[in-house]
């Protein structure tokens, strides 16, 4: 049954924060069966959502890690990824897009399309996920699923086409006419498992026949033979209509709007039934990978479970049983005891267990054929890693990884915590590549770099609570950088006699800005002023300088030392003498170099609603960002701004609530740049303070 | 005369002159020229004149993305660089920067009351008070009279001199003043119209507004390098 890939669909649910995505999907294993009881997510009955595995979501409400899960409806097997709603978890979100075929996106009947619904679009739109919508929370006071079909289309550039009306609203919610079969649909029993159908309430009918014809309207536009069976004035057939919106909803030309409440169980059931009929089977998806000997040119796939297995690691999660890595088979099969290629590493991996999930639980299966999702066990691999069969030398693309935007430095309390924090972080960077570490080579200090604030809080939370690791987290340091201006002559005399042997050199030459340079040494001494084997230590004398600057202790580069000039004594004159005296020499010239302070700028991308294009600038602007310019596309506007490193700290919070949450951006490094005097002065006055204390 | 020109090389001076003396503030100027002739490597010219005379340049661009216009900029900058000895020592592209606005649109959602209110924001919050506005990509084939009154208005507002690019066909007709039609009914808005045509080995420049009288005497003797795109002034 499972070859049966027209018969499979991949789905991922996703949508803003709050919106009832988890809610639903519970509601939907609940009615295909998987689980026997609802619970909420924020479950007074303190079990929780089964989709939301990990106990940090159960407490905040928020889903984080991507379950995939498993069920049947109607003869169709669907494999859900219930997606991360929060902006800091995009990497999820983008990660679950890239190997699902289709999507319900999830919008709420009161609060319409939202931020998070805005960029999930986006990323939706980048791999091009074909969507139904969901207008869920019908049931609540001042739910308007037209207003929020409106929003699609004007915010999200849809051409949504409601496929459903509500009978009744808000309290008053009863069921929902089917605008294709043009039947009320009532959801009976204590948890509306039991759909009936009847006639359209009389005071519905002519509202409902108008909805219709728009619907069929929209759905000629994908089928010549419906044109013309409108033109004709002939009968509907109702596999017609299903078929031109399925060939508009597979090209993303239309997005049929479904409403309900999955909270009150109504509307899930023909909301599953629009999932087998509307989103793709893995067959009707092109999927390329990259031929990696033939350089990385594109190799169409085929839903085949009968050719050579090529597989995507897109998620690891560390279970209770050790690693467990989440695939998806593009071709082939996947089946338990085969030897695979990692073809990222060239090693040969052999397929243990191989299970498909249903949230945290798990069930023992023998293959995943081409088009499926499952997890193996005990498998050492990256996320992103392609799995090939012998002999096959593909990958599949690289699923986009957004570089983190925050980095947090962090110490553990005590020992133990420190082996566990290793033991952590270790896990949390393999599971998620957007969550880096490292270790700070000028501080020394453990440096985590994620996504968002709020994700970084999560990994912190999370060494707690799984790890036992508690760690103090310190605010960021930027790394400043020293430089000078000018070019300064030296000449210094490293003189000491203090009994015994003494220690003399005498080293002269020029300190000169070198830009780009790093640091260069370089030795135009002639004639032996400068024993050729003190060179070298004069050499080691300046390095040392340059390490940490005597200006304000940053680093020092961009800086060109040359010598020209000096001289030794017969028994006095040592390498560390030489080494003294080029660190002497450095000290003194340096400051009159003009030394100046250079911080590292960003470059910034705001993407914002264009309603929030003022506040973006604004905020900007306040931290000394340099505005490059403003890019409108339809509804969205990006900002690409020059913003210095130091004030970027904290803004996605700022930019949050200055734009409903409707804004994200991403930055990159760009160039180091002079720090105004101001700045540098502020800097100059901490340091001092630093050193009183 | 701004400080900024103590570090213009001395042979780059002139042509900074005729290009950031052309209009005044309130006024809008054209150019016109066929594709691939040099229309917005004329316009980035003027902006950059502008941005080392200390004026503050926003960049509206219909086609482009914010990425293409930038390198333009650097294209050009380097151009200049390379033909002006002391330019690169004198003035830092970096520094000019901080002159220039890029603003990109889609010529769908292009409406000059949409530049009117962010040139009003950014007036406001402080951000950045241009004194040119150059709005290249425009096709000027719809709504024109309306889109140059709103040019006007959006000019004398905020003391701008606006210049827009117009893009000529081989084909287009036009009428006695030689003025391409696409323009021909609106040439009245224009303080000045100037048409790059290709010549021979050069790219020279026509002034179609204002003719006869007036400052027709001063037409600048403009050319442009086929080569490089750089203006010149001509020395006949």
């Amino acid at each position: 049954m499972e070859k049966e890939v027209r018969k499979l669909r991949n789905i991922g649910i996703s949508a803003h924060i709050d919106s009832g995505k988890t809610t639903l999907t519970e509601r939907i294993l609940f009615f295909t069966q998987r689980i026997h009881a609802i619970h909420d997510v924020k479950g007074k009955d303190g079990v929780g959502a089964t989709m939301d595995s990990m106990e940090l979501e159960r407490e905040r409400g928020i889903t984080i890690a991507s379950a995939a899960t498993f069920c049947q409806w109607k003869g169709f097997n669907v494999n859900i990824i219930d997606t991360p709603g929060h902006v800091d978890f995009t990497i999820e979100v983008e990660r679950s897009l890239r190997v699902l075929d289709g999507a319900i996106l999830v919008l709420c009947a009161v609060g319409g399309v939202q931020s998070q619904s805005i960029t999930v679009d986006r990323q939706m739109k980048r791999y091009n996920v074909p969507c139904v919508a969901f207008v869920n929370k019908c049931d609540r006071s001042g739910a308007d699923p037209f207003r929020v079909t409106r929003q699609l289309r004007e915010k999200l550039a849809h051409n949504a086409v409601m496929m459903q009306m509500p009978i009744g609203l808000e309290a008053d919610l009863e069921g929902v006419v089917d605008l294709v079969s043009m039947q009320a649909l009532y959801f009976k029993g204590e948890h509306g498992e039991t759909v009936e159908s009847g006639p359209v309430p009389a005071s519905l009918a002519e509202k409902a026949a108008g909805m219709r014809e728009d619907l069929v309207d929209a759905a000629s536009a994908f089928s010549d033979e419906l044109t013309d069976a409108i033109l004709e004035g002939r009968e509907i057939p109702e596999a017609l209509l299903v078929s031109a919106i399925r060939t508009g909803t597979l090209s993303r030309g239309m997005t049929p709007v479904f409403v309900g409440s999955a909270y009150k169980n109504k509307g899930v059931q023909p909301l599953l039934d629009a999932v087998n009929a509307y989103l793709p089977a893995p067959e009707e998806v092109e999927v390329t990978a990259l031929d990696v000997d033939g350089d990385n040119a594109p190799v169409p796939l085929e839903s085949d479970p009968a050719k050579p297995v090529v597989a995507l690691a897109f998620k690891l999660e560390d279970g209770r049983y050790g690693q467990l890595t989440y695939v998806r088979v593009y071709q082939g099969t996947l089946a338990k005891g085969a030897t695979v290629i990692n073809s990222r590493t060239g090693k040969k991996v052999r397929i243990g267990r191989v299970v498909r999930m249903h949230a945290d639980q798990m069930e023992d299966v023998d293959a995943i054929f081409a088009g499926g999702i499952g997890a193996l066990f005990g498998i050492d691999c990256a996320s992103g890693d392609t799995f090939t069969a012998e002999g096959v030398r593909l990958a599949m693309t690289s699923i986009f990884v957004p570089d983190p935007v925050i980095s947090l430095a962090i110490h553990p309390d005590g020992t133990k915590s420190e082996s566990a924090m290793t033991k952590a972080l270790n896990r949390f960077s393999k599971e998620d590549p957007t969550f880096r570490v490292y270790v700070d080579e000028e501080t020394l200090e453990t440096i985590i770099q994620g996504m968002g604030e709020l994700h970084l809080d999560v990994y912190i939370e999370r060494m707690k609570r799984e790890y036992g690791a508690t760690v103090t987290a310190g605010s960021p340091q930027v790394a400043y950088r020293e430089t000078i201006t000018r070019k300064v002559e030296f000449n210094y005399t490293h003189k000491k006699q203090t009994g015994g042997a003494g220690q003399y050199g005498r080293i002269a030459g020029y300190l000169e800005p070198a830009p780009g340079e790093g640091f260069d040494f370089v030795n135009k001494i002639t004639g032996g002023a400068i024993p050729t084997q003190y060179i070298p230590a004069c050499e080691k004398g300046f390095r040392k300088c340059i390490a940490k600057g005597p200006f304000m202790e940053f680093p020092v580069v961009d800086v060109r030392v040359c010598i020209n000039d000096g001289a030794s004594h017969a028994v006095d004159s040592s390498e560390m003498a030489f080494d003294a005296a080029a660190r002497g020499a450095f000290q003194e010239a340096y400051r009159k170099a003009g030394p100046v302070i250079h911080e590292p700028i960003m470059r910034v991308t705001v993407e914002t609603p264009t309603g929030f294009q003022g506040g973006a600038l604004k905020l900007l602007n306040q931290r000394r960002g340099m505005i490059v310019g403003t890019q409108e596309e339809d509804v969205n506007c990006t900002v690409e701004a020059q913003v210095p490193l130091a004030e970027m700290f904290g803004f996605s919070n700022v930019l949050r609530s200055a734009t409903q949450g409707q804004a994200q951006f991403a930055m990159e490094f760009l160039t180091y740049r002079e720090v105004p005097r101001l700045v540098a002065e502020d800097l100059e006055k901490q340091k001092t303070r630093k050193q009183e204390k | 005369m701004c400080a900024e020109h103590k570090t213009i090389p001395d042979a780059l001076s002139p042509v900074i002159h005729v290009t950031t003396h052309a209009l005044q503030a309130g006024e809008i100027g054209a150019v016109v020229a066929r594709a691939g002739v040099g229309k917005t490597s004329f316009l980035v010219q003027v902006a950059l004149h502008a941005m080392m005379s200390g004026k503050k340049v926003m960049h509206v661009n219909l086609k482009d993305s914010i990425k293409k216009v930038t390198l333009w900029y650097g294209e050009i900058f380097s151009l200049l660089c390379k033909k002006y000895q002391g330019l690169e020592e004198g003035v830092a592209l970096d520094s000019l920067l901080a002159r220039r606005f890029i603003m990109t649109m889609q010529v769908q959602g292009f409406s000059t009351d949409a530049i009117g209110e962010r040139l009003a924001d950014l007036l406001e919050q402080n951000i950045f008070i241009p004194d040119i506005l150059i709005i290249d990509g425009l096709s000027f084939d719809a709504s024109r009279q309306e889109t140059v009154d709103g040019f006007g208005r959006i000019s004398r507002e905020f003391s701008l001199s606006t210049w827009v690019s117009v893009p000529a066909h081989r084909e287009e007709p036009r009428d006695d003043a030689d003025m391409p039609a696409r323009i021909g009914d609106i040439k009245d808005q224009f303080a000045l119209v100037w048409e790059f045509v290709p010549e021979g080995q050069e790219i020279r420049l026509k002034q179609l507004v204002p003719e006869g009288e007036g400052r027709a005497a001063d037409v600048p003797d403009l050319c442009l390098d086929p080569a490089s795109m750089l203006l010149d002034v001509r020395t006949a």
